[in-house]
């Protein structure tokens, strides 16, 4: 026992000593989380601010029930419009192009009431307005269940209220599948991407093959360029593999349950185009960032410290795209990552607008070639064929004196 | 064929500021002739060879290859030069067999001919037996072999050999030495750099003794015992570096 506990005392002492673990495996992670989180949370009630701001257009479809519409026009949340008699029940169409957030379409008023309450449950202005709808609901009912407190319980009005969503199977289906998949396709293009970038410049320095390589008789923009296109084939390959893995699943577990059973996911088919595009866009950014740090790096160890510096941070903005209520707008288009999150999510689900695309891929093309550009520069330098080791420095000597303490 | 003018290499470091690996050195090296360049540990034997495949770029001073400025025609240098040092690795997931394709086509040689090349190396160089076999699994011999035919898939008239026999076994140096005369009765113009007394002295036609980044002696192995009075080539760097260290003209 003595000798396991030896041993485990060494391992801890260069665990300790070891300034990459104590940064990466440590500090890093408690950092990072609350970090993350606070801001997540920040844009989330920024997001949720924004929309519970926005009134919510309502109209009846035909003769109104009283009591529920004098309480929407007291409530300025709600921009109630004109009837709109005559006009057939509308679908997921029509409430688009109406402009319109929900329709009460009263079936019967007196003595018993009877409500269909339409919405678009694809529609996140529209599930907004559903629950601001059946929050004032619930508020009649209290009220009538006071006024009628007296009254026998056979006699009692009955008042019910029936939910329809307008989307159809596929819409609520390629809604979900818009939510998640961005933040997936992010986070699999730096995975696919993690060791191919590290093994292409650290790997080949380490095993002296680098010298090997740029003995041929070709440029350095040539030889970076070959292994780049590599890399950034093997992490489209990987989300490629990824997203038909995960749809397939979904197909065969999660829409298999019972309340996802009648789930259906159709990607539209003008927006394939538009997501292979965005994935190699944002794999040649990764990639390209990968790459150039792990150029840095005198070891494999020390690269991996590097790249998964990218990867812990890079796919945090991703997740903004899942939150609701966030727009894909000229704005958010300037945020590297979220940005190309929110354009996957449009192109899923088929709702891709022109101005903030042709910022994101603007954007993402200008980081990607900076990138490369910095790659380019840093393979020129003697230092990327032959790293200097690496000498104590003053940071790595702080490192050590707390341990010092600790053992004191 | 190899013609090195007054090359120099500064190496900034932070600690030692300024560090002069190579300070101006000149020498030439004639086809079918092995040069050596002699000289112990840190001497800057592997960075003028560095310079002249132009893997590092020279401070000041230039070196002219098979026709061609190391400083205006890198990629003419390494195409007219085979190196091969004990630092330039095999890729070991490859076989032997891809990797003298790989060569081959890099140099510009279409598939056809880069796979019959390739073939043509394998039988000089015996390597048929372990041609398809991943060269992570070959032993250090193998490898050697493998890195030689390497070196000379364009069969180019330069051959640059840095320590090549570093690490091998006594019959792997063997060959390995073997293959270095082989280039030279073919006329290859050979740059042999060791630090192994007993190699100079079987090999080189000429040697260049290096000492702190300059050459402290030059010539056949004759005319540096006539210079330094000593017969055997151990006792004649010894005294030159001897010479060196306490400031002794050369």
């Amino acid at each position: 026992m003595n000798r396991i506990l030896t041993i485990v005392r060494k391992e801890l002492l260069s665990f300790f000593r070891d300034h990459h673990t104590l940064l990466y495996s440590l500090l890093f992670p408690i950092i990072l989380y609350p970090v993350t989180f606070w801001i997540m949370n920040q844009i989330m009630l920024l997001q949720q601010g924004d929309l519970e701001k926005q009134a919510t257009r309502v109209a009846f479809q035909e003769s109104s029930y009283d009591r529920l519409a004098i309480r929407l026009l007291e409530d300025s949340r709600f921009d109630l419009l004109p009837d709109l008699l005559g006009n057939p029940v509308p679908d997921a169409h029509a409430l688009r192009d109406l402009d319109l957030d929900i329709v009460i379409h009263p079936l019967q008023c007196m003595p018993d009431i009877r409500l269909e309450v339409i919405y678009d449950q694809a529609d996140e202005r529209s599930i907004e307005a559903k629950k601001r709808v059946d929050a004032v609901i619930d508020k009649i009912r209290e009220e009538l269940l006071i006024e009628r407190s007296g009254m026998r319980l056979d006699s009692f009005p009955s008042f019910e209220m029936i939910p329809i969503d307008t989307a159809s199977v596929e819409k609520r289906s390629t809604f979900l599948i818009g939510a998640i998949l961005p933040m997936i396709i992010v986070i699999i293009t730096l995975m696919g991407g993690l060791y191919p970038s590290i093994e292409v410049i650290v790997s080949e320095r380490e095993r002296n093959t680098l010298e090997t390589s740029l003995l041929a008789p070709i440029s350095r923009t040539h030889l970076l360029a070959g292994k780049f296109i590599a890399v950034v084939l093997m992490s489209m390959l990987s989300v490629l593999l990824n997203v038909i893995s995960i749809l397939l699943t979904l197909k065969h577990t999660l829409f298999m349950a019972d309340e996802f059973q009648e789930m259906r996911f159709t990607l539209p088919l003008h927006s394939i185009p538009a997501i292979l595009f965005g994935s190699l866009l944002i794999s040649i950014i990764f990639n390209a960032l990968m790459v150039f740090l792990a150029s840095f790096a005198r070891n494999f160890k020390e690269g991996q410290s590097y790249v998964i510096l990218v990867y812990m941070l890079g796919f945090q903005p991703a997740v903004v795209a899942a939150l609701p209520g966030t727009k894909f707008t000229p704005t958010t288009a300037l945020i590297p990552v979220t940005n190309i999150a929110l354009f996957f999510r449009d192109a899923i689900r088929g709702e891709l607008t022109l101005i903030p695309s042709v910022i994101t891929l603007s954007m993402l093309t200008v980081l990607a070639t900076a990138f490369l550009l910095a790659a380019r520069l840093f393979i020129s330098r003697e230092t990327f064929v032959y790293r200097p080791e690496k000498e104590t420095t003053k940071k790595k000597r702080a490192i050590r004196i707390p341990w010092r303490t600790m053992r004191r | 064929m190899i013609q090195v003018k007054e090359i120099t290499k500064i190496f900034k470091d932070p600690q030692r500021k300024e560090f002069r690996a190579v300070d101006g050195i000149s020498f030439e090296c004639r086809p079918g002739e092995i040069f050596g360049l002699l000289g112990p540990n840190g001497a800057g034997k592997t960075t003028t060879l560095r310079m002249l495949s132009t893997l590092l770029t020279p401070s000041s001073g230039t070196a002219v290859i098979n026709g061609f400025d190391i400083r205006h025609e890198p990629d003419r240098v390494r195409a007219s030069i085979g190196f091969l040092s004990s630092t330039t690795g095999l890729y070991p997931r490859l076989t032997p067999r891809e990797i003298l394709v790989f060569f081959g086509r890099l140099n510009g040689y279409s598939a056809d001919r880069a796979r019959q090349r390739a073939e043509e190396l394998i039988d000089v160089h015996g390597i048929r037996e372990f041609a398809q076999v991943r060269c992570e699994k070959l032993s250090s011999g193998m490898k050697q072999k493998v890195s030689i035919a390497r070196a000379t898939v364009t069969d180019p008239p330069v051959l640059i050999f840095d320590e090549p026999t570093v690490g091998l076994d006594v019959l792997a140096a063997a060959q390995t030495l073997k293959a270095v005369q082989d280039h030279r009765l073919k006329g290859k113009c050979i740059l042999y750099s060791t630090h192994i007394m007993s190699e100079a002295e079987k090999l080189c036609d000429r040697i260049a003794i290096i000492h702190q980044g300059r050459i402290a002696a030059i010539g056949s192995l004759d005319a540096l015992r006539n210079q330094t009075g000593h017969r055997y080539l151990e006792d004649i760097f010894i005294s030159l570096i001897d010479g060196s260290i306490n400031g002794s003209p050369l």
